[in-house]
């Protein structure tokens, strides 16, 4: 029946999504009780001011640097622009369980023994990590939101929102590209190890793209979906539609790709 | 007109490519089981059973030849055929975290179910005397076997297949799940299970394929089985008889002597075995049908060439 396989990885997943959820919240909700007042926030940028620009960049400052002198901007470079490697992890996870684990463990044969399409198993697990992941991102943005409530400075809590909501495109694609992996690498090790390859690589070339100017690096690092993700200008101006677009569109692409090569192969031989 | 095959194999053939190196798992299978019966699919560990399994669920495609499940490609209409499908697989992995009401919910859920597959798992679970309420980790492996079995049988299905599905369980439980084969046998149902352990074969299948190294050697009844090839003959004198007498006879292939009897196996015709004993006091003659496991052996040793 269709939407079993969802429910039940919902049901199997939400504590792990509400400990990823509720931690990240609570790192959210910390991030904004530790902004520096106005004073702080200055001496700060001051200080980052006398940095060579290739180091800025490397902690994640950017070119902008009157902007970290702002809450906003203290909590982008802070916390949003750390999310992306710290909760990379979570959809490589889920998405190696999609097939590959199943398959290892050996109840993917008890599963595609009932009458369910591979390409319906697949899909809807898809779709109920793609729940988790809101879940987690709602309660990011609810740890962020209870900190803005504390604070003693006023924030953009429509920037919070769509600077969280900024994140999901990103995690899409990490978890359709590790479905991937599972759906054409059969050795679980290698699958693992390209994918978290493929996450540190994109993260490293867009890390040295930013840092050395004119270089190969910064030349290429169009090809990093970190380049993408670009918390910095959501907060400052919003969702950037083109960037969102690409990465849903890739996310398509990944997982459709899977969807051919799963329904073509053996089953965890 | 004839009943459509239950399962019909034409040129099933299964190779697995690891690097340059091709196994062939399973060649040229030409089988058919009739609706109503239970057929044994025996050979040893390695001979392609598993292969031919997965290949009948859709779990694996076909280097060449094809299955035909029902009359229908059982690649081209997996999902429809799988309604109709128990399985219970040889290396019985389920979710171990889950309880076993857990995992019968699930299954139920996936086929659909308006609860009558989760009562009769219910029926089936007191049958085997089988306690839901665990998580599958904490289950022995006989009892994770008794689950499998639920899962498999919870939605009546018309055909079950069968992986070595009574490994693990004890002799009382053997005997449950031989009644509950019958039973299935009764209601019209298929029944394809493959095994290592011929004395199950024996006790509840009508019909017998015989593997090896991915070739079937052999389908007969298993009635027929037990009554062909050779018997055990033994010859009770009133005194002892040396072994030689017998040895050169037509037929004769082992000879051991206790006491005053000779023990020998036959093929053939008993008469000229009484005629090399003529003139030695006969004080009985027992005859014993060779088990499935020595005609297994036979298959397996000198005459497996030969029994194709």
């Amino acid at each position: 029946m269709k939407g079993s396989v969802f429910n039940e990885i919902l049901r199997q997943t939400w504590p792990q999504m509400l400990y990823w959820g509720v931690g990240l919240g609570l790192m959210g909700l910390f991030i904004i009780v530790i902004v520096p007042d106005a004073a702080g926030l200055q001496a700060m940028t001051d200080f980052f001011a006398r940095m060579p620009p290739f180091l800025l960049q490397a902690v994640g400052v950017g070119d902008d640097i009157s902007f970290l002198a702002t809450p906003e901007g203290f909590i982008t470079v802070g916390f949003f622009g750390k999310m992306l490697t710290m909760l990379a992890v979570y959809p490589i996870l889920v998405g190696l369980r999609v097939t590959l684990f199943e398959e290892d463990n050996g109840t993917m044969d008890m599963l595609l023994s009932l009458p369910v399409p591979r390409g319906q198993v697949l899909i809807e697990k898809f779709l109920a990590y793609t729940v988790t992941l809101l879940v987690i991102i709602t309660l990011i943005f609810a740890g962020l939101w209870v900190g803005a409530q504390i604070a003693p400075f006023e924030l953009n809590i429509g920037r919070l929102a769509v600077t969280s909501l900024n994140i999901l495109p990103s995690m899409l694609l990490i978890l359709a590209f590790t479905i991937l992996m599972g759906a054409v690498i059969r050795g679980k090790k290698l699958a693992i190890g390209i994918t978290a390859a493929f996450v540190m690589g994109s993260f490293m070339l867009d890390t040295l793209g930013d840092m050395a100017t004119g270089s190969f690096a910064e030349n290429v690092k169009w090809i990093s979906f970190f380049n993408y993700y670009d918390s910095t200008s959501v907060m400052k101006n919003g969702i950037v539609w083109g960037n969102v677009a690409l990465l849903l569109a890739i996310t398509v692409v990944l997982l459709g790709t899977s969807l051919y090569f799963f329904q073509r192969r053996d089953v965890g031989i | 007109m004839a009943a459509i095959p239950v399962i019909q194999t034409d040129n099933l053939t299964k190779v697995y490519k690891t690097g340059k190196e091709a196994v062939v798992a399973l060649k040229d299978l030409n089988l058919s089981v009739q609706p109503g019966e239970i057929f044994g699919f025996l050979g040893p560990n390695g001979a392609g059973k598993t292969t031919t399994i997965r290949l009948l669920l859709d779990l694996i495609r076909p280097t060449r030849g094809r299955a035909n499940i029902f009359g229908q490609d059982a690649n081209l209409n997996s999902v429809v055929l799988h309604q109709r499908i128990g399985f219970l697989p040889g290396e019985l992995s389920l979710w171990k975290h889950l309880t076993g009401k857990q995992v019968v919910n699930y299954v139920a859920s996936v086929r659909g179910d308006d609860g009558r597959m989760v009562k009769h798992a219910n029926e089936l679970a007191e049958q085997l005397d089988l306690d839901f309420s665990k998580k599958v980790r904490a289950y022995s492996s006989g009892n994770r076997r008794k689950l499998g079995l639920v899962v498999s049988m919870m939605h009546k299905p018309d055909l079950l297949i069968l992986d070595e599905p009574t490994g693990g369980l004890d002799p009382l439980l053997q005997q449950t799940f031989n009644q509950m084969m019958r039973e299935a046998r009764a209601t019209g149902r298929t029944v394809f299970l493959s095994s290592h352990v011929l004395g199950e074969v024996q006790a509840i299948c009508d019909r017998v394929g015989i593997l090896r190294n991915g070739e079937l050697k052999a389908v007969e009844r298993v009635d027929d089985l037990t009554h062909t090839n050779f018997q055990w003959v033994t010859l009770h004198f009133r005194e002892a008889v040396a072994p030689e007498v017998v040895a050169q006879v037509p037929g004769v292939t082992e000879v051991t002597a206790e006491n005053h009897s000779l023990k020998v196996r036959l093929s053939g015709d008993f008469d000229p075995l009484l005629r090399a004993v003529e003139g030695h006091y006969i004080a009985s003659i027992q005859t014993k049908e060779p088990t499935l496991e020595e005609i297994f052996l036979a298959f397996y040793g000198n005459h497996g060439e030969q029994a194709s």
